[in-house]
């Protein structure tokens, strides 16, 4: 079965470096772009121009043939994967129109998959942007976010 | 997981095909915390039936092997046509109505990919079991036959 994907919904990433990418809580991981920002108010994590995070999905981390961890790995192991991000260049991203599951590819050959472990949920990416607003990215969607759950220590703009 | 460990999962799984689900043992962990009482999928086994070439009497089928899915370290979903029929962080309720459903099917194939492991169970009826390894190993299911091996 040929799955459709749409490519469009990561598009002011592409080309931007990952730069201080990190683990939440449990799993939830989060990617951050461009220039890292000075932290603000109580924030413990950097945080970049851009910032992605992800819910309700498992993940892996993938570099040519190997994996190099996944989200139900230990929590060191999932540290040690999402540190490999970090330099990278996002190249591509694609999030299946049916699913919603979603392959971001990297520089040097390493690829983020995400897999949806919830139906009732169709957006499974958090996007801010340079402005600071909230999108949550679905499949054919980006919804601007009101009221934006915020990251561990972090505060709206 | 190397194409080589891909092709020897592949060809094992094959004395599966054509085999019928007979029982589905789905394990639902529940956990009770101030407040909120999350229940995830923890385990689902299907227990398959292979039919008798002579049938003898009431014996029509003997049984033939289990596959076994650890959910706690993989996403595992069960979609028809592309489409989400249930994931495993759904409700326990529409997990269990919709696993029930198993039962009586046929394992057409099963497909594997390399490096992470990704497997879909390929049913009968255009129903696949759709499973994501979660971590670094990638084996997040086995079969076994009903000796045990």
């Amino acid at each position: 079965m040929t799955v459709r994907t749409d490519s469009t919904l990561f598009a002011p990433l592409i080309g931007r470096a990952a730069q201080g990418c990190w683990l939440g809580y449990g799993s939830k991981l989060f990617l951050e772009f461009g220039q890292p920002q000075p932290p603000k108010d109580r924030q413990v994590h950097p945080w970049g121009e851009w910032s992605l995070s992800c819910d309700w999905v498992e993940w892996r981390i993938e570099q040519g043939e190997r994996v190099l961890a996944g989200s139900e790995d230990d929590r060191a192991d999932m540290e040690m994967g999402i540190r490999q991000i970090d330099g990278k260049t996002l190249v591509s991203g694609e999030i299946s129109q049916t699913a919603g599951d979603s392959v971001l590819t990297f520089s040097d050959d390493l690829v983020l998959r995400t897999f949806v472990v919830a139906s009732e949920e169709d957006a499974r990416w958090n996007f801010r942007d340079q402005d600071g607003k909230y999108f949550r990215l679905g499949p054919e969607r980006a919804i601007p976010e009101e009221n934006p759950a915020m990251p561990d220590g972090q505060q709206p703009k | 997981m190397t194409q080589n460990d891909v092709d020897s999962l592949r060809e094992n799984s094959k004395l599966f095909w054509d085999c019928e689900v007979w029982r589905v043992v789905v394990n639902i962990q529940h956990r009770f915390e101030d407040g909120y009482e999350p229940s995830d999928m923890d385990s689902l086994r299907l227990d398959f039936r292979q039919q008798l070439p002579n049938p003898t009497g009431r014996m029509r089928h003997r049984q033939f092997g289990a596959l076994w899915i650890d959910v706690n370290i993989c996403g595992l979903r069960l979609e028809r046509g592309g489409e989400i029929l249930i994931a495993c962080h759904d409700s326990s309720e529409k997990v269990l109505e919709r696993l029930k459903e198993l039962v009586g099917k046929a394992l057409v194939r099963v497909e594997i990919a390399a490096p992470g492991g990704d497997t879909d169970f390929v049913l009968e009826d255009g129903l696949v079991l759709r499973c994501f390894p979660a971590t670094q190993d990638g084996g997040a299911w086995r079969i076994s036959s009903a000796e045990g091996g």
